[in-house]
């Protein structure tokens, strides 16, 4: 079992542990659930900055703050504006520092590639989408969008890497005109509250490898045969990957 | 073919009116002879690496930009052509209309609209898996240019 499973097996077990303390009403008096409660978020937001995810590290802790809103004088009627500066610094934050991200993706994954220092168009903007493909052949392709919808229509002959990062958005790829690289390629997700929908060759054996935390990857069927096999990575939280085969 | 011929008064603008059951390359051409693109001019040339291919426009559902390049979508192909996407919008059929700042599409392809909680909608197209977005800007001019597209299917 990997470690990222165990870890969320944990957070996991421990949700609901909480749940049946506070339905069978232990430790409600001496603010036991909060307590764990705090604790298990603080862990999911501290993974979450570790690995440069700002929207997912700050939330957490809004929702901290409003487990402990009497003990630090936070009114009810402003919870709410809480939730939102979480969001709204998360997102500001991920704007600032994806070059960061990309570059740690990059050496975990793709060590040498073009991510690490490669321009990239559409970030930083409150709506915005863009693509970016490196390269004569098309091998590397870079799709971007917060806060809006997208598609985009992979052309390559030559196919090694592609980057999905969307934030809020909904984003359809389609590869019905690639060709993959004779070494194999990989798909990076990182979808954030929003919708991912990937048009794929019936040719391809996808090899899904996505951490998903409340969210899902639907669809991927296992070819049977000699089919290129195409790895598919990344992180979904809050969101949908969804493989359609064309 | 009945060819009837209307005269106007001074100040009217001279139009030529094809009624047809359906667009055929036939009556492309004939409209493009009379000069029914917005404004008469080269048509669209197609391209797949170094290879020229010679379609009919009533075959394109969409033209896209993509990078530097416009692409022209068929039901499941897509061709690079020239010409940037103003002038294609320039010159090309009234069932060609802007969709948004890197979309023309085909109105007689267009199967359904999808509208968005941001108000932008998805287009899809008939007998093809493509799909792509209406942006605000433009939904409205595709709106009246479907319904014009279902006035004339009626006559």
């Amino acid at each position: 079992m990997r470690k990222h499973s165990i870890f969320w097996g944990i957070i996991l077990l421990g949700g609901g542990v909480l749940l049946l303390l506070n339905a069978l009403g232990i430790g409600t008096q001496f603010d036991l659930v909060p307590m764990l409660g705090s604790i298990l978020l603080l862990a999911i937001s501290v993974v979450s900055l570790v690995q440069l995810n700002f929207v997912m590290g700050f939330l957490p802790l809004s929702v901290i703050a409003y487990l402990w809103r009497d003990n630090i004088g936070l009114p009810d009627k402003n919870i709410w504006l809480v939730f939102v500066a979480a969001l709204l610094l998360g997102i500001g934050l991920s704007s600032i520092f994806w070059k960061a991200k990309r570059a740690r993706f990059a050496g975990r994954h793709h060590r040498g590639d073009k991510w690490g220092s490669g321009d990239k168009c559409g970030h930083g903007d409150w709506s915005s989408a863009g693509t970016v493909t490196s390269s004569e052949d098309g091998e590397f392709v870079d799709v971007d969008s917060n806060f809006g919808e997208h598609v985009k229509y992979v052309r390559s002959t030559n196919l090694k890497k592609v980057k999905i990062d969307g934030n809020f958005s909904s984003i359809k790829v389609y590869f019905d005109q690639c060709q993959i690289s004779p070494e194999g390629a990989t798909i990076y997700v990182d979808c954030n509250f929003a919708g991912v929908i990937l048009y794929v060759p019936r040719t391809w054996n996808l090899d899904n490898q996505i951490h998903v935390f409340a969210g899902s990857v639907d669809g991927i069927t296992l070819s049977s045969g000699d089919y290129t096999s195409v790895a598919l990575i990344g992180e979904v939280h809050f969101g949908e990957v969804k493989i359609v085969y064309i | 073919m009945r060819v009837r011929i209307e005269m106007v008064g001074e100040d009217d603008p001279v139009e030529a009116v094809i009624y047809c059951r359906k667009v055929t390359p036939e009556v492309e051409e004939l409209a493009r002879q009379f000069g029914q693109g917005k404004n008469a001019g080269p048509q669209p040339t197609f391209y797949k690496g170094e290879e020229q291919y010679y379609l009919t426009l009533s075959e394109i559902l969409f033209f896209e930009t993509d990078g530097d390049g416009v692409f022209a979508h068929t039901e499941k192909d897509s061709y690079e052509t020239r010409q940037r996407l103003y002038e294609l919008d320039a010159i090309l059929p009234h069932y060609f209309v802007r969709i948004s700042r890197s979309t023309i599409a085909n109105t007689l392809h267009i199967f359904s609209i999808q509208r968005g909680l941001t108000r932008v909608g998805l287009v899809s197209f008939r007998g093809s898996y493509k799909e792509v977005y209406v942006s605000r800007m433009y939904s409205n001019i595709l709106k009246e240019r479907m319904e014009e597209r279902y006035l004339y299917e009626k006559t």
